[in-house]
Formats: structure tokens, C-alpha cells, sequence
């Protein structure tokens, strides 16, 4: 018997010595990308920019992309309106087939966990290092927490660090052409699933500059003319790629004007400059102060390329939050390449047992923490008070959802509804035919639009643009518009039709 | 162990008369920072509320204790930090009026900025390449903050103390006993003298971590320890004496402070002073890229703390221009190939020429000469926007307006030119309470304006055309009620008609 048990424990131990298991030294790179990927099954998916996408992903699947307002009442219901994420819409839309509303939100996890898992790829080639690695991912992962909401720019995420991972490892020449071909492909898939689609030909224009100029200037290990040509071949294919979308040409008109939109770009809080009076915008000044002091110590130097690089992508996350995210991804590989050795000791890494239980380990805790079982666990209270309660998909979507106000509205439809703007997003869901005033799809809605959507909020001469509008019911956010909730509270001509502890239903009545 | 100074290297002009193109390049650095406050109007925010306050202690020998300007907060307590700065103020304008106030304010300039390029040269031996970075790096960055107010007084206060740490970490601890001279001005001049305080704890922790990496001399750095105590001591040196700490740490903490002032906002890429400062940033960190030497550590820490005081609040830019400066001039030099060993000095008569082309500009730019010269954008010596005719005719009325409501800035120049004309609101954001400010920025904005006017029952109002177009609309609309007594371009007063 003895003799037995002996045998099975040397038959494990062989199997635990020949099979590729992590080695500890990996941990420093798992750990931090575990607690991205928590930090992302954390976040709640706000109303503002996902559920208008998942009507329009209905709309895809069931009729094509629509290319009209269709659920606005305050601008004609043919005003042409430009729905460029349709393909991020549509996806999302057969995740909730598939899984029901617990779909969308575990597209957005694993989307997450895949682009933060490229990051710490990317750094640790860069570095050689899993803990210069891990520290990169951990970086990048901090200054994006308020980026993690559920809606199609998480489809871009993980072509753009495709992208960032060929192109370096091309420039670095660590692969050869034929990675190139991978770049319009992917091209066709992102420029359907988000405007972001822009920033893949920003990088192939960078490196093309960076890479050409090095030539010029003779650097060491700078590319030869064959290399230089590829690299412009790719970029020249990838732009064609990108004419493969329903307006052809047109989606860069569309970007254009989305990035000139007066309401996007001043009423829109995530396309403000990151500041330090918020977290995000701390955790990334923080990052950004650890990167010069890197830049300046660090035992490597980066190549012209990475300068222009991180250059122009620092600038653009100082000009709008939403940019942050990109700056991340990009530079914090970077940064574990300043801080790693000249010549990093490679050393083969044994597999072992205690790292590869805690690698488990990690991988069960964050699958604990995906829609199905999420709700099961035992997480605090006040924790709980974050969701709203939306059937069948329980701690995931933000409290301010309207669940309860919009299903009074489906039972009791009618009249023109002013409602506050990201309740407009919940509506288009879950209304069968919405109406509503405005909505988070900003640029198509004029500015004085917008004006006055404000000022209503803040009760500004709110009578007369109540009047104006002919508006009889308003669906109101009790902290985002408190002073319409207290003006309309004291005013005899409205009644309180519903209301629970973040939204209020006013009908108008007859003056009293 | 300091490397011979170039400034030492240069001849001296008393020695001998032909000027070296050096001695140009230095000279004109110094005369074309002068220039720029010479041909700055003073603005009204932060200026007339201090010299008032100066006026006062000068007639008074006292330092007001309590709001003596306003009637929503008359008599409240108010920290008058500043004292020592308004009294000079004061005292400046008393003996030779605004002219005499805007050249101190050029010599203030010329003085701090001064100090910094002689530190840079100090550090580098490169006159030419310091001075270039001086006026094309630094300068731009820290215009924005060279209005006429205490805060600038204390901008050569702030360059002596990084002088005289820079010095001691460059082996010289004779001039350590200045630093709680220095304090003793500071702490009664602006609430920025916790910077000093910074400066030196900075400095301390980055010289102890080198000398504990390079394990060599003694472990403690003493002379700096003791001074710095004294310095920390000498901060008692005011009229409130531990208090003032308590003023500082509110003032920053103060919401109304930190979410009404522009200045105290954080930095941004969408207005132009904050697009200069985060491309700062970028020829900053592209400098520290491409150095050929690593920065010196405790240079780096400064340059970090500051640059995170300056992310927090746009006020603080000029902070960091001065501890970045030397920083950026030691690590742009070493790019440069080195200067020869005589390098071209010029023609003594065009280096004279020059010399004398730009004091021709200053004599233009003294304002004594340009209002006669100069269109008013830089002719004037106050700037557009400070209610002078219409104060003026405010005095004039038969029966004036007891509770006066106006544009915060025409506060602090009432304060000034009709002290018996209490204010509604001024620069001294932190003298009133958040809900005042809401309610003035509101009604400025014409929201729920007769509740807000019989809030504050007030009787008259002195409008900015720009800032408060919607109230003036209404009191426009209610011509019955509001009966205009002025008007000009910028500026319209109205009293409340009797009822």
C-alpha cells in the first residue's frame, strides 16, 4: 500500500515537473493583471453609453445599420445620424442573445482582461522583466478605472494593443513582414466597431515618421529602405482597409466632426483634459511623473520612434479623459523598458507547483467574479447599493439605471418627455417605441439643444422653455438635476407620477 | 568642489568698458524681462484690494484684523497675511504713484529672474545657452503669474533660497544663514513661504539619500539641519505667529477657494497658458531623454514636487519654472558640443549698440513715457476692465446705493477708490462664505435674480458687460424698477428705483 501511494506521488511529481506550468517569476505579471481583471468585473456599466448601442446592435441584427435619429423627438426622425460602432453594437447585441444581459457586461471582461494581458506581453518583450511587467499593467490598468464601463470602444481595446505590439516588435525587428498582414484585417473589424479606429493609422503615420527619420539619420539598428517600404505598403493597405465600412469615405467626415462637435467637447465630462482632482486623472499624472523620472534614470533610452510615440499620445490624453486609456496601453511598456537592464538575464524559468496552484487560484477568483457567479458571493453592502436591480442580471449595471421609472413609462406611454441625458439611453432599450429629448449620442443634437437641456436642469427659466418645448412629463435624475426636481416639486402645475431613490416622473396638469 | 563659475570668468564692466557679447547676452536677458511688466496694465483682481489694505496700515499703524471693506461680512475676522507686502505697496505708490509701483515691479522681476539665470550659469559655465533657455523655456511659462501683487514680491525671495541651497549642494554653507532672514520676510509678505519650508526639506532629503548611496562624509547634513530649524523658527517671526500655518492649510483647503478661482483650477491643454505649460512638459521630459548625463536626484525630486503642486493649481506654474529652469539648463548643456576656448565676443560698438537699442525700448516701455507712445493694450497703466469713470460717477450720485452689487474685480477697485462704498464681494475669495459666491455667480448669470436681489436687499448694481450680460438684461427688462445712471463700454451702474 505504501509502496503504492509512493508510486502516485512520484507519477505526480513527474507530471507537475514536464507540464508547462508557471514559474514564480511569472506571478509578478499575473498578480497585477488579476487585479485589473477584477477591477474591471468590479465596474458598474453605466446607462450613458450602452444601452442606446444595444438597441442599435437590435436594429443591426434585425434591419441593417440604420443611418437615421429614429428615437429622438426634439430633431426630425430622419435627420441623418451616423451609427460608426454598429459592428461593436451588433456583437454586443448577440452577447445578449447568447447570455442575456450578463452578456454584454462579460464581452466587456474579458475584452479587459485580454487588452491589459497584451499589456503586460508587450511590456514584459520590451523589458524582459515580469515584474517591470507587472508594474506596467498595474500602471496602465490604475489610470483607466474610470474607463471601464460597458459600451463598443471595449471592442477596440485589443486591436489597438495588436497594433502596438506588431508594429514595435517590426520596428524592433523581432518579427517580419508577414506580421504586417495582419494589420488591414484588423483594420475592417475596428473601424466597424469604433470611431477609435483613427488611432491605428496614428501609430502606423508615427512609426512611419519615426522609423524614416532614424533611416535618415543613419541610427544604429534603424530600418533599411526594403523595411521602411513594407512599413508603407501596410500603412497604405490599412488605410484602403478602412474605406470597408457602410459610409465608404465618409467615416472620416464623421470623425472629423465628432472631434470639432462644440457639445461633445464641452458638455461631454470624459472629452474634458484629465485634471488631479479626480482619481483617474491622479493615478495618471502619478504614472506620468513616474515615466519622466524613468525616462530620466532609467538604464535605457528610448529610440526616437518611442519618443514620438509617447509624444503624441501624452498630448492627447491631456487634451480629453477618454484618451487616457490609449496613453496607458502605450507607454507604460515603455516605461518597464526604461527601468529594465541593458541586457536582461534570461534565465529559464522551472515550472512550479506553489505558483502554478496561485495562478489558479487567480484565474478562479476572477472567474468567481464574471456575471454568473457574481451575485453569489458575498459582497458588502455597500458595495451592493452600487447596482440597480435590472431581471436577470443582478450587480451589474449602475444604480442610476431608471429600470423602475422606465417600466412605468412602458405601462404608461405618452406625452413629451423631457428626461435627463443618460436616463435617454435606458430608455431607447427599454421603451418599445422612445421618444425621449435627448440621449448620449451628443453630435446629433444641436448646441442650443444642449443650452437649454442645461438650463432646464438647473431650472433656469425653466417655465418658458418648458413652454417652448410643449414638454408635459419629465423623467429627472434627483442629483444630476436638483434644482428642476426641487423647482417642479414647488410648482402646482406638476405632479409626481413615480419615483424611487435616484429618479423622479413629473406629469404636467392643469393649473391648480 | 563647485566648478569656477563662468560668471566669475566674464570681465568685469568696471573693469574694463567694451562690453563682451556675454555681458550682452545677459544684459538683454534682464532688460527684455523688465520690459514685459513694463508694458503690462495692472489688472484690477489682486491688486487695489492690497494697496487699500497697505493705505490703511500706513494711516492706521495697525493691521486690520477684521473685513473693513465689505457689508455682507463687515467685521468678520480676516487673516491679512500679506501685511508687510501691502504696506510696500503702499508706500511705493505713495511716493512716486503707479508709474513707481510698475517699475518696482519690473526690478522685482528682473531681480528674481535674475538670480535664477545667474544659478543656471553657475550650474552650467554656459551663459549663451542659459539665458536662450531663460527667455524661450522659463519666461513663457510664468508670464501668466506676473501680475502686481504681493505674490511677486516674494518671486526673488523664492530664487534666493534655491540659490543658497544650490550653492550648499555645491560644497558653499556660507550663505545658510540668510535662509531665516529670508523667512522672516517671506511669512509676512505671502502664504507661498511654505515653500521655503518645501525647498528645504526637499534639498535635505535628496543630499541624505546621495550621501547614504554613496556611503562617504558624514551621514547627517548639520549646517543644513540647523538653518533649516531656524528657518522653520523664523516662520513664528509674523503677527499671529503659529497661527499663520492654520491660514495656510485653510486656504488651500478652502472649496470656495480651489473650486471658484481660475488660478487655484488645474492646468489644461484648452487654454493657452496651459497649453504652454504641458508642452513645457514635453521639451522637459524629451530634455531628459536625450541627456547625455542622468539628473541629479535631489533636481529630479524638486522638479517632481513642484510639477505635482503645479498640476494641482494653475498658480503654481511659476513655482516650477524656477526649480526646473536649472534642472532643464544642466541637462540641455550637456547636448551641446563644448564652448571653445575663445569664443566670439562681438564688436564692442554693436554690443553697445544693442545694449543701447534695448534701453531705448525700456525708456519707451517706463510709464512715464509709453501712455504718450503706446496704443492702451500696453499704453495704459491700468488694464481695461478696472471701473474707474464709473466709480467715479457712482461718487457723483445725490443719493448713493447702501448695498451695491457688482463684478468681483470692480470690488477690489472700489475698495481702493471709494473705501466708504462698502462691496458686496472681492478678491478675498476666502472671506466669504460658498453660498455667497453661488449666489453672486447665479445672479450674475440672471438665475433666480429677485429672490437673490431681496436676499441681499440690494439697491444698486455696478455690472460688467462681459461677465454679467444676463442680470443686466434683466435689469434692463425691469427699466421701472432699475433705473440706469451710467454707462459706458464696459461697465453700466444702476440704482433701484424709489418705490
Amino acid at each position: 500500500m505504501r509502496r503504492t501511494h509512493a508510486s502516485v506521488l512520484h507519477t505526480v511529481a513527474g507530471l507537475v515537473r514536464n507540464a508547462p506550468l508557471p514559474a514564480l517569476i511569472h506571478l509578478y505579471g499575473l498578480i497585477p493583471l488579476a487585479v485589473v481583471a477584477a477591477l474591471i468585473a468590479l465596474a458598474p456599466t453605466d446607462p450613458h453609453d450602452f444601452w442606446w448601442h444595444l438597441r442599435v446592435g437590435r436594429i443591426v441584427s434585425e434591419a441593417g445599420v440604420p443611418r437615421t435619429n429614429m428615437f429622438a423627438w426634439t430633431v426630425p426622425p430622419d435627420q441623418p445620424f451616423v451609427y460608426a460602432a454598429w459592428l461593436g453594437d451588433w456583437l454586443f447585441y448577440q452577447m445578449y442573445l447568447l447570455c442575456g444581459l450578463q452578456g454584454p457586461v462579460l464581452a466587456r471582461n474579458i475584452l479587459g482582461t485580454l487588452a491589459f494581458a497584451l499589456v503586460l506581453l508587450e511590456a514584459w518583450r520590451r523589458s524582459g522583466s515580469w515584474r517591470l511587467a507587472g508594474l506596467a499593467v498595474f500602471l496602465a490598468g490604475m489610470m483607466t478605472i474610470n474607463n471601464l464601463t460597458t459600451r463598443p470602444q471595449n471592442w477596440a481595446w485589443a486591436p489597438f494593443m495588436a497594433y502596438t505590439i506588431i508594429l514595435s516588435a517590426y520596428a524592433m525587428r523581432q518579427v517580419g513582414w508577414r506580421a504586417l498582414l495582419a494589420l488591414p484585417p484588423l483594420m475592417v473589424f475596428w473601424v466597424n466597431a469604433h470611431g477609435s479606429f483613427v488611432l491605428g493609422l496614428a501609430l502606423l503615420a508615427l512609426y512611419c515618421i519615426g522609423e524614416g527619420t532614424r533611416a535618415l539619420l543613419r541610427q544604429p539598428d534603424a530600418p533599411d529602405f526594403r523595411r521602411l517600404a513594407v512599413l508603407a505598403a501596410a500603412a497604405l493597405a490599412t488605410l484602403a482597409a478602412t474605406l470597408v465600412n457602410p459610409i465608404g469615405i465618409d467615416i472620416f467626415a464623421y470623425v472629423v466632426k465628432l472631434l470639432t462637435d462644440p457639445p461633445s467637447q464641452g458638455l461631454v465630462n470624459e472629452w474634458q483634459p484629465p485634471t488631479v482632482r479626480s482619481l483617474a486623472g491622479q493615478a495618471f499624472f502619478l504614472a506620468t511623473l513616474f515615466l519622466i523620472a524613468a525616462l530620466a534614470l532609467g538604464r535605457r533610452r528610448l529610440n526616437l520612434t518611442d519618443t514620438l510615440l509617447l509624444c503624441a499620445f501624452l498630448w492627447l490624453a491631456w487634451s480629453g479623459m477618454r484618451y487616457v486609456v490609449w496613453f496607458g496601453m502605450l507607454a507604460m511598456p515603455m516605461l518597464a523598458q526604461c527601468l529594465a537592464r541593458p541586457a536582461p538575464r534570461v534565465a529559464a524559468q522551472r515550472g512550479d507547483l506553489f505558483a502554478a496552484i496561485i495562478a489558479l487560484a487567480l484565474i478562479l477568483g476572477i472567474g468567481a467574479l464574471q456575471p454568473p457567479f457574481k451575485s453569489s458571493l458575498n459582497l458588502s453592502d455597500s458595495y451592493r447599493g452600487l447596482f440597480a436591480d435590472v431581471p436577470g442580471a443582478p450587480l451589474l449595471y449602475s444604480a442610476d439605471t431608471p429600470v423602475g421609472a422606465a417600466a412605468y413609462l412602458r405601462d404608461h406611454p405618452g406625452g413629451r418627455l423631457f428626461n435627463d441625458m443618460a436616463y435617454g439611453s435606458y430608455l431607447i432599450w427599454a421603451l418599445p417605441a422612445p421618444q425621449v429629448f435627448v440621449d448620449t449620442r451628443v453630435e446629433l443634437y444641436p448646441l442650443a439643444l444642449w443650452e437649454d437641456y442645461l438650463a432646464l436642469g438647473e431650472a433656469r427659466a425653466y417655465r418658458t422653455l418648458i413652454e417652448q418645448y410643449g414638454i408635459d412629463r419629465a423623467l429627472l435624475s434627483r442629483s444630476r438635476q436638483a434644482p428642476l426636481v426641487a423647482a417642479l416639486a414647488a410648482d402646482p402645475s406638476w405632479i409626481v407620477e413615480y419615483e424611487d431613490r435616484y429618479s423622479i416622473l413629473y406629469r404636467r396638469v392643469a393649473e391648480r | 568642489m563647485t566648478s569656477p563659475s563662468t560668471l566669475e570668468s566674464v570681465p568685469k564692466p568696471q573693469a574694463r568698458l567694451r562690453l563682451t557679447l556675454d555681458q550682452v547676452y545677459v544684459t538683454a536677458a534682464l532688460m527684455l524681462i523688465a520690459l514685459r511688466p513694463l508694458l503690462t496694465p495692472i489688472p484690477p483682481h489682486d491688486f487695489w484690494w492690497h494697496m487699500a489694505t497697505g493705505r490703511v496700515i500706513l494711516e492706521t499703524g495697525t493691521i486690520p484684523q477684521n473685513d473693513l471693506f465689505s457689508y455682507t461680512r463687515a467685521g468678520e475676522p480676516f487673516f491679512n497675511q500679506g501685511w508687510l507686502a501691502q504696506l510696500l505697496m503702499a508706500l511705493i505708490h505713495r511716493i512716486g504713484g503707479l508709474p513707481l509701483i510698475i517699475v518696482v515691479q519690473a526690478l522685482v522681476l528682473a531681480l528674481a529672474y535674475g538670480l535664477l539665470l545667474r544659478l543656471c550659469i553657475l550650474r552650467t559655465n554656459r551663459i549663451r545657452a542659459c539665458v536662450a533657455i531663460l527667455l524661450l523655456v522659463t519666461m513663457p511659462l510664468s508670464f501668466d503669474n506676473w501680475t502686481v501683487r504681493p505674490q511677486t514680491y516674494v518671486f526673488p525671495l523664492f530664487a534666493g533660497f534655491l540659490t543658497i541651497l544650490t550653492e550648499y549642494r555645491l560644497g558653499s554653507a556660507r550663505r545658510l544663514w540668510l535662509l531665516p532672514a529670508l523667512m522672516a520676510l517671506w511669512v509676512n509678505m505671502h502664504g507661498s513661504f511654505v515653500l521655503g519650508l518645501g525647498l528645504i526639506g526637499i534639498v535635505f532629503a535628496g543630499e541624505t539619500i546621495k550621501r547614504w548611496r554613496s556611503a562617504s562624509g558624514p551621514r547627517l547634513d548639520v549646517p543644513l539641519i540647523v538653518w533649516g530649524a531656524a528657518t522653520a523658527a523664523a516662520t513664528l517671526l509674523n503677527p499671529r505667529d503659529i497661527e499663520v500655518l492654520g491660514y495656510v492649510t485653510n486656504l488651500i483647503g478652502s472649496s470656495q477657494v480651489t473650486d471658484l478661482v481660475t488660478e487655484w483650477s488645474p492646468p489644461t491643454i484648452r487654454d493657452i497658458n496651459g497649453a504652454i505649460f504641458f508642452l513645457f512638459l514635453i521639451v522637459a521630459a524629451l530634455t531628459l531623454i536625450y541627456a547625455r548625463t542622468r539628473p541629479n536626484l535631489t533636481d529630479l525630486v524638486l522638479f517632481g514636487a513642484f510639477l505635482w503642486l503645479a498640476l494641482g493649481a494653475t498658480r503654481n506654474i511659476v513655482w516650477l519654472g524656477f526649480v526646473a529652469t536649472p534642472l532643464l539648463a544642466v541637462q540641455a548643456t550637456t547636448l551641446l558640443p563644448p564652448p571653445p576656448q575663445r569664443r566670439f565676443q562681438g564688436i564692442p560698438a554693436m554690443n553697445a549698440a544693442l545694449i543701447g537699442l534695448l534701453a531705448l525700448l525700456l525708456l519707451i516701455g517706463s510709464p512715464w513715457v509709453k501712455p504718450a507712445l503706446l496704443p492702451p493694450e500696453t499704453g495704459a497703466l491700468i488694464a481695461k476692465g478696472t471701473p474707474v469713470a464709473a466709480t467715479r460717477a457712482l461718487q457723483e450720485l445725490p443719493q448713493r446705493p447702501q448695498r451695491l452689487f457688482h463684478a468681483m474685480s470692480y470690488g477690489s477697485y472700489l475698495i481702493w477708490a471709494a473705501p466708504e462704498q462698502k462691496v458686496f464681494i472681492d478678491p478675498r475669495i476666502e472671506l466669504y462664505p460658498f453660498e455667497q459666491w453661488r449666489d453672486y455667480i447665479l445672479l450674475g448669470q440672471g438665475v433666480d435674480v429677485e429672490a437673490l436681489l431681496a436676499k441681499y436687499r440690494i439697491d444698486g448694481m455696478m455690472l460688467s458687460i462681459e461677465e454679467q450680460a444676463p442680470l443686466l438684461e434683466y435689469a434692463r427688462a425691469h427699466a421701472d424698477v432699475w433705473r440706469e445712471v451710467y454707462a459706458d463700454e464696459e461697465t453700466v451702474v444702476l440704482v433701484r428705483s424709489e418705490e
